[in-house]
């Protein structure tokens, strides 16, 4: 172990030092900074080194840019309230514990990343930081509820998601309303209750994810959402389906594990029946709620649409059967006589079989293939479903329904 | 190197807040960090300090070299010792 010190000055005396990046090393060098001896600083960049503390900049009303997140930091946020000029703080992964402070006044607040750290606590109120663009609290010890995002306009990415953590935030979804620039919002794997709320006019939304909370009521409509690319909602209590059509450009739709009624299943499958997606992956993945959860047997009808409304669309079959069909056949089935055929399984382990793709309707299907289902587990997320990664191609132009049945 | 321990210096009752060597600030002691590495051959890559307005900074590693930038250039440095 070798020790030194870095001093830094200006080799002109009017000259004031104004932003220090600290670049990034190799093999990653600890030890700790104290920028307190530049208090014209602006900008402080030391990210993704193993620098355990950062001290001397809560006093520094010039500091814009403070990021220092990927270190080994750890102790509390000491108090920001004097940084009336920050615009991004970032410290994510990094040990830090305590609560994220208070950012009130903080008017100039466009990026606050503090994410994978153990800080515990509520979020603070981002009521007031009307230049909020980023916040990312993600996996951290958090409790309390989503406060209002109503003043935050200029929003773009929320995440509060956690995976990993044992406390959850609970309460439910604030109102997204009005939030016209909100690309992404992430608050899964929580407690959250009540409703999804509307996401109407959220026009350049591309990814929302509220599976395994505690929602309930309806899938809102997706409607207007031409950006939606990721709609996840998966593992909640929901019932029922607002109604609409759906993005053309969705190419992931999960909602299965919750309480769907068939008529939703319907609704959901035939709005996007009706997209004119030409090109790409799409996976849907639903369950009615008469599908048994602990499924061991019968059919299960996974689907019953046309899915297949363009080339190279696939299906995800959930199934919340851990024991899957044990050299069984998975049978599809046209209903319009125009496709037979036989999924016949090849070889099996814990997390994935092989099957193979045969049919009589060359004409539809590009003939033999192989396509691999897999056991996607997630121990938070208290389910398992196959994912079927690549299906069938098809090659006719008309529309045609199936069913995959797990028998 | 008496005057870098300095914290609380006056001449009469004015207190002392900067002290020049010719062109050089020796007080106080702009000391950023105190790094700890395990291996000679360490690296630092991207390393850059700007002014207001721009000019040279000098950049002391702390192993007895010191490197010359000017404002907003990027570094590297080995400590090789």
């Amino acid at each position: 172990m070798a020790n030194t010190t870095i001093t830094i000055y200006p080799q002109y005396n009017n000259n004031k030092i104004t932003s220090i990046n600290c670049g990034t090393s190799s093999p990653k060098l600890g030890g700790t900074i104290d920028i307190s001896s530049y208090p014209n600083l602006t900008t402080f960049i030391c990210i993704g080194n193993d620098i355990t503390s950062l001290s001397g900049y809560n006093t520094n009303s010039n500091l814009k840019n403070l990021q220092f997140g990927r270190n080994k930091i750890s102790g509390q946020i000491p108090s920001l309230t004097k940084l009336n000029s920050l615009e991004q703080f970032e410290c994510h992964e990094n040990q830090l514990t305590g609560s994220i402070p208070s950012l009130s006044g903080l008017n100039n607040l466009e990026v606050f990343y503090c994410q994978e750290n153990q800080l515990t606590g509520s979020i603070p109120s981002l009521s007031g930081l009307s230049n909020l663009r980023y916040f990312s609290c993600q996996e951290n010890q958090l409790t309390g509820s989503i406060p209002s995002l109503s003043a935050n306009k200029l929003l773009n990415n929320f995440q509060c998601q956690n995976q990993l953590g044992t406390t959850k935030l609970t309460g439910s979804i604030p109102s997204l309303s009005g939030l016209i620039d909100l690309l992404v919002f992430f608050c899964n794997n929580n407690q959250l209750t009540g409703s999804i709320p509307s996401l109407s006019k959220l026009s350049n939304l591309r990814r929302f994810y509220c599976h395994a909370n505690q929602l309930t009521g309806s899938i809102p409509s997706l409607s207007g959402l031409n950006e939606l690319i990721d709609f996840y909602c998966y593992t909640n209590q929901l019932t029922g389906f607002d109604g609409g059509s759906v993005p053309n450009i969705l190419g992931n739709f999960q909602a299965q594990n919750n309480q769907l009624t068939s008529t939703a299943v319907d609704a959901i499958l035939s709005a996007f029946d009706a997209t004119t997606r030409t090109t790409g992956t799409r996976i849907l993945s639903l369950q009615t709620v008469n599908s048994a959860p602990s499924y061991t047997g019968g059919v299960t009808t996974v689907s019953a649409g046309n899915l297949f409304t363009t080339l190279g669309t696939t299906v995800t079959a959930a199934c919340n059967n851990h024991n899957h069909p044990n050299g069984s056949l998975v049978t599809i089935t046209g209903l319009q006589s125009v496709f037979t055929g036989t999924f016949a399984i090849s070889s099996i382990n814990a997390n994935q079989f092989r099957y193979t793709v045969t049919t009589n309707s060359p004409t539809l299907v590009t003939g033999t293939g192989t396509a691999t289902m897999r056991r996607t587990t997630n121990a938070n997320d208290g389910f398992r479903s196959y994912q079927n990664l690549a299906l069938v191609t098809r090659l006719g132009g008309f529309p045609w329904n199936i069913n995959i049945n797990f028998p | 190197m008496i005057l870098n321990s300095i914290k609380n210096g006056y001449i009469g009752n004015k207190e002392i807040s900067k002290i020049y060597l010719g062109n050089n600030l020796i007080f106080p002691a702009l000391s950023l960090s105190f790094w700890q590495f395990t291996k000679i051959n360490s690296t630092i890559t991207g390393f850059s300090v700007a002014t207001v307005p721009s000019g040279t900074i000098n950049i002391d590693w702390g192993d007895e070299t010191v490197s010359n930038i000017n404002s907003g250039q990027k570094i590297n440095k080995t400590y090789t010792i």
